[in-house]
């Protein structure tokens, strides 16, 4: 063979390994070499946070969530459900999160401000670079009084107030006691969502003097499931 | 996990919608839980509401006792405003009396309608309870400035000179002078600031202290931080 031919065969063959093939944005798959030197009996989840409209959106934080069944790498206990860290994207949209253990499932949460909070399933193999791309939609905007771009924010509350049959939730705990706590969600629409470097936050200023031009109850339910929900809530395991 | 405790004068409502806004722009992780007590919404119901702060401590207590059982949690985090710092500080001080259970991470104190001293000597007890505190005081809170005036004495949520130090050799208690942060008109509502709720957010990712927006001070009780937006 010709040493041309032979030269672009090679090439062929490099280019083909780096490849970086466009993703089902549910399906991960692999790189077939490795650009970080992973130590035995660990692996890595190499991620790219897309928007609707396909752009790399910068600053959203990602969780990974290890399920049970792994041994660590020093053959330990068994894992718990825990959470393996946290990490936030680059301006490229970029994440990487090294998983110091194989072959068990890692549930991957992306929240954005502003975004729907999504969740992936990745199980990652020894030494194993995962490629995965996670597409955020941004919330749906409620229209309340006016406002066109409201994103609207969940809460648990524990109180302490009597409660009163009244028509709306802003009414529904009064100035007086109970003796008995009362649990429950509330949510919350609040000013347009807009990345917080961007924030336009001269508007807060303003609503601190009067919050209810800017965020609104919308709605109020005790809850006989409090503590599961918080639970669910903590494990980032319920989207809000 | 986050839980806030609203101050003086809020109605339910409005104590969830400061909850849920922190909750948003901090970026705080995990949920956020409002404990709410019956404060009664009044500018002129002070003494009411300084009475109901104290009712509502046994069962802030057994709130938090209850959190902690459900939960499994670690440790708790807590982010108090105004009257609300001091159902914070005895419930720690509870804690700390029954052998440090549960435990507590971030502890955020904002402009507290609390004693000075009193504030200062509670490390006594709760410093073994708690990860970190971050207090935020300003020269410029006309409702503390009308608080102290009432009680005689200093508030731990004044700024400038006053803001009270705890240098503790083991333990980070930051001090911020958020007297530069433009707030509300009476200046008490600095907590629900861009400025302050970024470095919340700092505060709660463990990036905490940002130098690049915080100079250190010094007053007859140690080093603070002087907040320039």
């Amino acid at each position: 063979m010709p040493s041309v031919l032979r030269q672009c065969l090679l090439l062929l063959i490099v280019f083909g390994l780096f490849w970086d093939r466009p993703l089902d944005g549910q399906q991960p798959s692999e790189i077939c070499l490795q650009p970080i030197r992973l130590d035995e009996g660990s692996s890595a989840i190499l991620g790219t946070v897309f928007d609707d409209d396909k752009q790399p959106v910068a600053g959203a934080e990602i969780y990974g969530i290890a399920q049970s069944g792994p041994e660590s790498k020093g053959g330990g206990a068994a894992l718990t459900p825990s959470t393996l860290g946290t990490t936030e994207t680059g301006d490229s949209g970029d994440f990487l999160i090294i998983v110091p253990f194989t072959g068990t499932q890692i549930r991957l949460r992306a929240t954005h401000w502003g975004f729907d909070a999504v969740e992936q399933s990745i199980t990652v193999g020894n030494r194993q670079i995962v490629r995965v791309q996670i597409v955020l939609h941004r919330r749906r905007s409620v229209t309340t009084q006016g406002e066109p771009n409201t994103a609207l924010q969940t809460i648990y509350f524990a109180t302490d107030r009597m409660p009163r049959s009244s028509a709306g939730p802003e009414k529904q705990f009064g100035t007086e006691r109970s003796s008995q706590i009362r649990y429950g969600m509330a949510t919350i629409a609040l000013p347009a969502p807009t990345p917080p470097k961007a924030a336009r936050f001269g508007v807060m200023v303003a609503f601190m003097d009067n919050p209810n031009l800017d965020t609104r109850l919308e709605k109020l339910r005790e809850s006989p499931n409090f503590w599961n929900d918080v639970r669910a809530a903590m494990d980032g395991l319920k989207i809000r | 996990m986050y839980v806030f405790v609203h101050g003086y004068n809020n109605t339910f409502d409005e104590a969830a919608r400061r909850a849920a806004l922190i909750a948003y722009a901090a970026r705080l992780p995990g949920p956020t839980i409002l404990y709410s007590w019956p404060s009664q919404a009044s500018a002129l119901k002070y003494t009411a509401d300084e009475t109901n702060a104290t009712w509502t401590q046994l069962h802030f207590n057994a709130f938090l006792e209850e959190l902690a059982c459900q939960t499994h949690a670690h440790s708790i985090n807590l982010i108090a405003h105004s009257m609300g710092n001091r159902i914070v500080l005895e419930a720690l001080e509870y804690f700390a009396h029954r052998g440090g259970q549960p435990r507590f991470g971030q502890v955020i104190l904002a402009a507290p309608d609390v004693d000075h001293d009193t504030y200062r000597e509670s490390f006594g007890e709760i410093a073994d309870t708690v990860e970190h505190v971050t207090l935020y005081g300003s020269a410029n809170d006309q409702a503390i400035r009308l608080s102290k005036g009432f009680h005689s004495y200093p508030r731990a949520g004044d700024g400038g000179q006053g803001i009270p130090v705890v240098p503790l050799p083991d333990k980070r208690v930051d001090a911020i002078d958020a007297s530069a942060v433009p707030a509300d008109l009476m200046g008490h509502g600095y907590l629900e600031t861009k400025d302050i709720l970024i470095d919340v957010q700092e505060v709660t990712q463990h990036k905490y202290p940002q130098l690049d927006h915080l100079t250190p001070a010094q007053n007859r009780e140690g080093t603070y931080w002087i907040f320039e937006p």
